[in-house]
């Protein structure tokens, strides 16, 4: 995909070439680790929606959310263990169960797992964007715009659908009187 | 700069272009105006810091700020006018003066300038991904989008600059015991 990152690696890569690699500092540490604590954690909650909707377009998108977190979390424990970071208690993928068989008490509908997996990919941009200006070595920050330009996208996409099955919730709209009429 | 702009649009553009355009909502328009209020800020803070230092390569990167700054607010006005919200007033442009002038009470050293251009990077970088965040509208979030690639892209080379200098400040490092060797 162009984009983003490809415009920061041509800016970044002659930077990382001739840069002696000093270690990690304190908080590209912290935000490495509490990235991949994270994604682990939705990548099973993900999981979990899928096993709690029928809903073929919902399923395909939590999908590729989960698919999406996997590499992260992949990426980012090959980065941390070369970097001689320990890496946080991680939980298991869930196995494929039913969605059917979940009791009433405990299904999230549509809406709600839509909405929750929202504010996960939120949370997940606020993170980046944070741990991307926080770090000092060009190839940490590349990392970040590289994890930032996936959520980004993926938050895009996932908007589309919901907007379109109406889950999407929207703020009051700002109406002030005698707004320009949207051209048709 | 690379146009990266273009190669996003060309991606996300089917779901803009589906999009019914409903009004904006509350928070897109706090973040626009807000965002516009602190970029003409940031603009003339920017000009400032030219006028304070003699160092060629600062101000170059000075001036590189204002030009992404400038270009900007006029699209950030541009597209707060078509969507009928209005403008918040804002800082005009400083003359030139010279820098060896400055009184030693008021002027900030080269170390400081750069520090306070970096800190401005961090603070925007972090108010565009907030503003995507918030943003339902897709061609909204594409603005940002942009915005957010400029910067990033721009704190890179800073980043390289005040690295070269001596005057990045770099947080105590992790060292944990027995972490392999570089």
């Amino acid at each position: 995909m162009p984009d983003l990152l490809q415009a920061l690696k041509s800016v970044v890569q002659s930077f990382i070439k001739d840069e002696n690699k000093t270690p990690l500092h304190i908080g590209e540490a912290m935000g490495c680790w509490i990235f991949l604590a994270l994604a682990g954690e939705t990548q099973v909650q993900t999981e979990a929606g899928i096993n709690s909707t029928t809903d073929p377009e919902l399923r395909k998108a939590l999908q590729e959310a989960v698919n999406m977190f996997k590499s992260q979390k992949e990426r980012i424990s090959a980065f941390m263990r070369s970097e001689g970071i320990p890496l946080p208690p991680l939980s298991e993928s869930k196995p494929i169960s039913d969605p059917n068989s979940v009791p009433l008490g405990v299904k999230l509908t549509d809406n709600e797992l839509a909405n929750s997996l929202k504010k996960k990919v939120s949370m997940a941009i606020t993170n980046c964007s944070e741990a991307a200006s926080q770090s000092l070595r060009s190839d940490v920050s590349l990392i970040w715009a590289e994890f930032l330009q996936e959520h980004i996208t993926f938050l895009l996409i996932l908007k589309s659908l919901m907007r379109k099955r109406g889950w999407l919730k929207v703020p009051p709209p700002y109406h002030p009187p005698g707004l320009p009429q949207a051209e048709k | 700069m690379p146009d990266v702009g273009k190669a996003i649009k060309n991606i996300i553009q089917s779901y803009v272009d589906e999009e019914p355009k409903s009004p904006l909502h509350v928070g897109e328009v706090m973040s626009c105006w807000s965002y516009l209020s602190e970029l003409a800020d940031e603009q003339v803070h920017s000009e400032a810091g030219i006028n304070s230092t003699t160092d060629p390569e600062l101000r170059k990167a000075f001036h590189e700020a204002v030009k992404m700054f400038k270009s900007q607010k006029e699209r950030m006005i541009a597209f707060m006018l078509s969507e009928g919200v209005p403008i918040p007033p804002l800082s005009e442009s400083k003359p030139k003066s010279n820098p060896s002038d400055v009184p030693l009470g008021v002027k900030l050293t080269d170390d400081e300038l750069a520090n306070s251009l970096n800190i401005k990077m961090v603070i925007l970088i972090t108010y565009c991904a907030n503003a995507i965040i918030q943003s339902a509208r897709n061609d909204v979030t594409l603005i940002w989008m942009e915005y957010l690639q400029e910067y990033m892209a721009f704190g890179a080379t800073l980043k390289e600059l005040v690295k070269r200098r001596g005057w990045l400040k770099v947080p105590p490092y992790y060292y944990a015991p027995g972490a392999p060797i570089k």
